[in-house]
């Protein structure tokens, strides 16, 4: 073998602003180029900051979201004051102590402050226990000494704290869609996969049995599913029941990314490195792991993080309707529940707060998701 | 409706208008489309890629003009920012274009009117007289420069209806007349037909046929036949050859096919990352070559009946990134009269020679002249 | 060809009768209505060292030749025989994936596009070393050690072996695409428009390049092309095509010199020459180029033949050789006077 080069001419090195970044995956350009949109890190920032909240949910709540207090139903939001009993501007935020009083007139409860019985707040209290990710604990950032109670977001119909119970709920509603999507993308790229890789019969096949499914109305399907579900019992607990309901809203979300999957990988089975790894001999898995589903990938984070908002959105939906989430588990949708009436929110407007939480993580997963798509792009094939 | 003649004077928001010049050349001294010192740059996120940096170039009339380079020279843009079709983030940031109307009397020539393409505005209805109607362009893939959703005959008649006062009736037979001049087999059914229905060689008559439904005074043709096979190429070449010859238009052809030049120009420009590196005419191009790069260039192609199995020249080095600034001469990392200090410091002008008429070549081994600033800073 | 060429230790490869049908599908069960024929009856040999140019215009079924040649497609009908180095004369078109797998390694391809032809995910080594490691032959530290010397005889740096293909230009990607190919030191490689994608002044760095590594490793090329001047430059033989069927088969300089067959005198005319003063009128061929789902009878090219007789349209010509090494595919080829590319310029 030759070990001289066998150009006469030396080759150039490519000029500097491309050679920096030639070194770089196709994972941090994309990086790169989602950093530059401001929007997309902002939705990446605010998403962030919503799962950390949500994971520390129970301690950042003063009470658990179970307990309830009957002298306090639909009680608005106590007010917060930095005025101490000694009348004088402190650090210490404090809260007023609340008597309940029957409205003889229209027959509803009033709840009247006792400005003169100001309550401190105190910051990492003791409260109701909990466990976060296995791990117990009965330490909450903030409280107040029994039996006094503050409620930042006021209660429900049954007294409850709505900061915890929004705060809890979030765990359910912004987890449920990972699940999903993490199912849909399994789904998904397999099936999109083999019907685009092998074409034929196996791929109509598969298309008409996607057309079929995609054709079902959505929500009656997904309420069809759910109440088909058994009730929650002893070997039925509602964790099982979560589980199923995230199963069920990928059972068609599926079909959309296999679509798009089918086509990208038609488009590289025709690509010429395609051809050139299998004159080099190699095997249908091969091609498949190593060729297509990388240039895939990106789609599919994309496709990923954009039908997330349709899953949160779907779980809603069916928890609102209630088919999905049964109490006493709390989401976002469940919660809404309590929300139905005109006349209620009007009455009692913190109710619709949860509603706020679905419609920040649908904002920052759409934005989040057009940013992935821009940065993605140009690289992809 | 906008009704335009070529003929008749226009008032122009710029020049007034030029004073009569009879002369009895050929028309040779006379250009259609002057080009001074063009820069046009595109400001992306990456940097400033100076597409265009001081091109200067002079159509003349009635004759083909060659605008050869390889890819990064700018030749597309340069078409692009006559016709100010240039699209942001590109933008032209200096220089001038001016639009010769000209028209033959007796043995000469009278440029009736000057308009600066450069100030009008690109959407403006000035521009938009003037495009079709003085100046047109063809492309190179005729399927995507052709619309496939509406008829061939369809989008003759738009132009024609655009830039001239005639009943659709009388737009529909003057298509028919068009195709029939490209050549075009039953051209009262092809009017009917859509592109996708005719094959690469008839999309590109078609194209040519549009182009032609207005007589311009210039026709531009960028790589017209670079994506056809050969020997519908060789008749696509007759055909402009023949229209050329017929219409008295002036063509600039834009190709890096020295094939193609050879067999259609009468003049070359070579452009070299955004500038003009040669003009001449062709013969004097293909025979007495003078910048490093054209030399280069004709060494390193492969003749046909050559006889003589040469082994090729290559041009060693890459074109540079459009992005990077290269100091000094376009040319002087891959040229092989490199003069240190000189090459690498100096923009060299474009200077004609002084031995020879209408050759123009911008390099130090030719003359000392220098461009005052390195394009332009703004 | 004859029965001893068959056994002509000389020859590396025997293609007689390819055909290449593509099925044409129509309505909801997807029955077959019809066939593109790309590849419809093409004879060639290549003897070891040959640089065989394969041209013709679109529609022709060159490219669709060589992939049936590389087994990418399966052929329709006819065989293709090639002289295994280690295993003598195998017959490939008959052959399923896993017997294949042994004799791919010495026909390889090189493609035309510089930009799909690189995976963009993948570093350069990692594209280069790929056909080593699909074969087992390397890895570790000798696969780094092949993959750098592989970067060097194309004329690269090593130390681009860290890098993404879209750092490279044009030029250079086809050279990585040339270091690919070159991996398994094959005895024949199918180089599918290398350059047509190139700017001319790359173009010969690169046409530079395959011809230095011919001599270099031995090897025999397949060349196709559309580009008649780069054809003529690094081909010794010839091989015309015309939707689907060989029309001549001749060594380089007898083709362009004096053609045999009138449609390889109309493509010889057509060619731009590179000189101003060489300006002619190219033979006109009327029509369009016939339709490979439905080619006229006879001879595809009577329609636009003007040498053509009755008999063009109602018999297919065989091919045949006329002279040594010389094959046409025309009734009147004995009788014809054709011009060459050097009779040009009247």
């Amino acid at each position: 073998m030759n070990e001289e080069t066998t150009l006469s001419t030396p080759d150039a090195l490519p000029a500097e602003i491309v050679s920096d970044v030639g070194e770089m995956s196709q994972w941090s350009l994309i990086w790169l180029r989602f950093r530059r949109n401001r929007l997309a890190m902002a939705g990446l920032v605010l998403l962030v900051a919503m799962y950390l909240i949500i994971l520390f949910a129970e301690f950042l709540a003063p009470d658990s979201y179970r307990k309830q207090n009957l002298d306090y139903i639909y009680g608005p939001p106590t007010p917060i004051t930095f005025v101490g009993p000694d009348g004088r501007v402190g650090l210490r935020p404090h809260t007023f102590a609340v008597t309940t009083v029957l409205n003889q007139a229209t027959f509803k409860w009033d709840f009247e402050l006792d400005r003169d019985t100001r309550v401190p707040i105190q910051f990492f209290v003791r409260g109701d226990p909990y466990k976060i990710l296995g791990i117990s604990s009965d330490l909450h950032l903030f409280g107040v000494p029994a039996p006094h109670r503050v409620y930042l977001m006021g209660a429900d119909s049954l007294g409850r704290d709505m900061l915890a119970r929004t705060l809890v709920g979030g765990q359910v509603s912004m987890t449920v869609g990972l699940v999903g999507v993490a199912l849909t993308i399994f789904l998904g790229s397999v099936l999109g996969t083999v019907s685009g890789f092998y074409g034929g019969l196996t791929d109509d096949i598969m298309q008409r049995i996607i057309e079929v499914i995609q054709s079902f109305p959505t929500i009656p399907l997904w309420a069809a599913l759910a109440a088909a579900l058994p009730n929650i019992s002893e070997t039925f607990t509602m964790l099982h029941r979560y589980f199923l309901i995230t199963l069920i809203l990928s059972l068609v979300n599926w079909t959309g990314l296999a679509r798009q999957i089918r086509g990208k990988v038609m488009s590289y089975r025709e690509a010429d490195f395609t051809s050139a790894a299998l004159v080099a001999g190699a095997s249908d898995a091969r091609i498949v792991f190593t060729h297509m589903l990388p240039n895939a990938a990106s789609h599919i984070i994309v496709v990923a993080a954009l039908s997330i908002p349709g899953m949160i959105l779907g779980e809603t939906s069916l928890s609102f309707l209630g088919l999905g989430i049964l109490p006493p588990m709390v989401s976002w949708g469940a919660l809404l529940r309590d929300a139905q009436q005109v006349a209620t929110i009007v009455q009692h407007p913190w109710l619709i707060i949860p509603g706020i939480g679905v419609v920040l993580t649908v904002l920052g997963y759409s934005v989040m998701g057009d940013g992935l798509r821009d940065a993605v792009d140009p690289y992809s094939i | 409706m906008e009704s335009h003649e070529t003929v008749k004077p226009q008032p122009t928001p710029s020049a007034p208008p030029a004073a009569g010049t009879n002369d009895q050349t050929n028309g040779k001294d006379h250009a259609v489309l002057r080009i001074k010192d063009l820069h046009t740059y595109f400001y992306t996120v990456v940097g400033v890629a100076k597409a265009l940096n001081g091109v200067t170039l002079d159509i003349p009339y009635g004759k083909v003009l060659g605008i050869v380079g390889e890819s990064g020279c700018g030749k597309s843009v340069t078409a692009l920012s006559a016709m100010q079709l240039v699209l942001p983030p590109g933008r032209i940031v200096k220089g001038e274009i001016i639009l010769n109307r000209i028209r033959k009397q007796g043995n000469g020539f009278l440029v009736t009117d000057e308009v600066n393409i450069t100030n009008l505005h690109p959407r403006g209805p000035i521009m938009r007289s003037i495009r079709g109607a003085e100046i047109a362009m063809i492309f190179q893939e005729p399927m995507t420069s052709l619309n496939p959703s509406y008829t061939v005959g369809n989008q003759i008649m738009e132009a024609i209806l655009l830039h001239q006062d005639v009943s659709e009736q009388e737009a529909r037979d003057r298509a028919i007349d068009i195709l029939r001049r490209v050549e075009l087999p039953n051209a009262d059914a092809v009017v009917d037909r859509y592109p996708h229905q005719l094959s690469g060689g008839m999309r590109q008559r078609a194209m040519i046929a549009m182009a032609l439904s207005c007589t311009p005074a210039l026709l531009i043709a960028d790589e017209p036949t670079t994506a056809l096979d050969v020997t519908t190429e060789a008749e696509i070449l007759e055909l402009m050859r023949e229209l050329q010859a017929q219409m008295g238009m002036t063509i600039a052809f834009i190709t890096h096919n020295l094939g193609v030049v050879a067999q259609m120009c009468d003049e070359v420009a070579v452009m070299y990352l955004g500038r003009v590196v040669e003009t001449a005419p062709v013969e004097t191009i293909f025979y007495d070559p003078r910048h490093p790069y054209t030399a280069a260039l004709l060494q390193s192609i492969p003749r046909i009946g050559s006889r003589t199995k040469k082994r090729l020249e290559p041009i060693r080095g890459v074109v540079p990134d459009p992005y990077a600034n290269v100091p000094g001469c376009p040319f002087h990392d891959r040229c092989n009269a490199f003069m240190p200090g000189t090459c690498d410091v100096r923009v060299p002008a474009l200077m004609p020679l002084p031995d020879s008429d209408h050759h123009e070549v911008r390099c130090f081994l030719h003359s000392d002249a220098y461009e005052s600033e390195n394009g332009y800073d703004g | 060809m004859t029965a001893e060429q068959s056994h002509d230790d000389n020859l590396l490869l025997d293609v007689k009768g390819l055909k290449t049908h593509f099925p044409i599908r129509k309505g909801l069960f997807r029955k077959v209505v019809g066939h593109v024929r790309a590849v419809d009856g093409v004879n060639l040999y290549l003897r070891k060292g040959d640089t065989l140019g394969l041209v013709g215009e679109s529609g022709c079924g060159k490219t669709t030749t060589g992939r049936t040649i590389v087994r990418l497609l399966d052929p329709t009908a006819g065989t293709i025989r090639f002289n295994d180095p280690e295993r003598g004369w195998v017959q490939l078109d008959s052959m399923g994936r896993k017997e294949l797998a042994p004799i791919r390694r010495n026909i390889q391809m090189i493609f035309q596009d510089p930009f799909s032809s690189l995976n963009p995910r993948l570093t350069v080594k990692r594209i280069v070393a790929e056909p080593l490691v699909i074969n087992g032959v390397a890895s570790g530290d000798e696969l780094n050690d092949r993959v750098a010397g592989l970067l060097k005889v194309v004329g690269l740096r090593p130390e681009y072996m860290s890098r993404y293909p879209h750092a490279f230009s044009g030029g250079q990607r086809q050279r990585l695409g040339i270091a690919r190919a070159l991996a398994l030191n094959p005895r024949l490689i199918i180089c599918d428009e290398p350059v047509s994608a190139l700017d001319v002044s790359i173009q010969a760095q690169v046409l530079n390049l395959l011809e230095d590594l011919q001599t270099d490793f031995d090897l025999t090329y397949i060349f196709i092309a559309h580009d008649l001047s780069v054809v003529e430059h690094i081909t010794n033989r010839m091989a015309v095509m015309y939707v689907g069927k060989l029309v001549e088969l001749a060594p380089t300089d007898e083709l362009y010199y004096s053609p045999m067959h009138p449609y390889s005198e109309a493509l010889m005319a057509a060619v731009p020459i590179p000189d101003p003063r060489m300006r002619d009128r190219p033979i006109r061929l009327p029509g369009e180029v016939a339709n490979p789902a439905n080619p006229p009878s006879g001879c595809y090219f009577h329609p636009r033949c003007r040498y053509a007789e009755s008999m063009c349209s109602q018999e297919e010509p065989q091919l045949r050789e006329l002279a040594p090494d010389h094959w046409v595919s025309c009734h009147f080829a004995e009788q014809l006077t054709l011009r060459g590319v050097l009779d040009r310029g009247g």
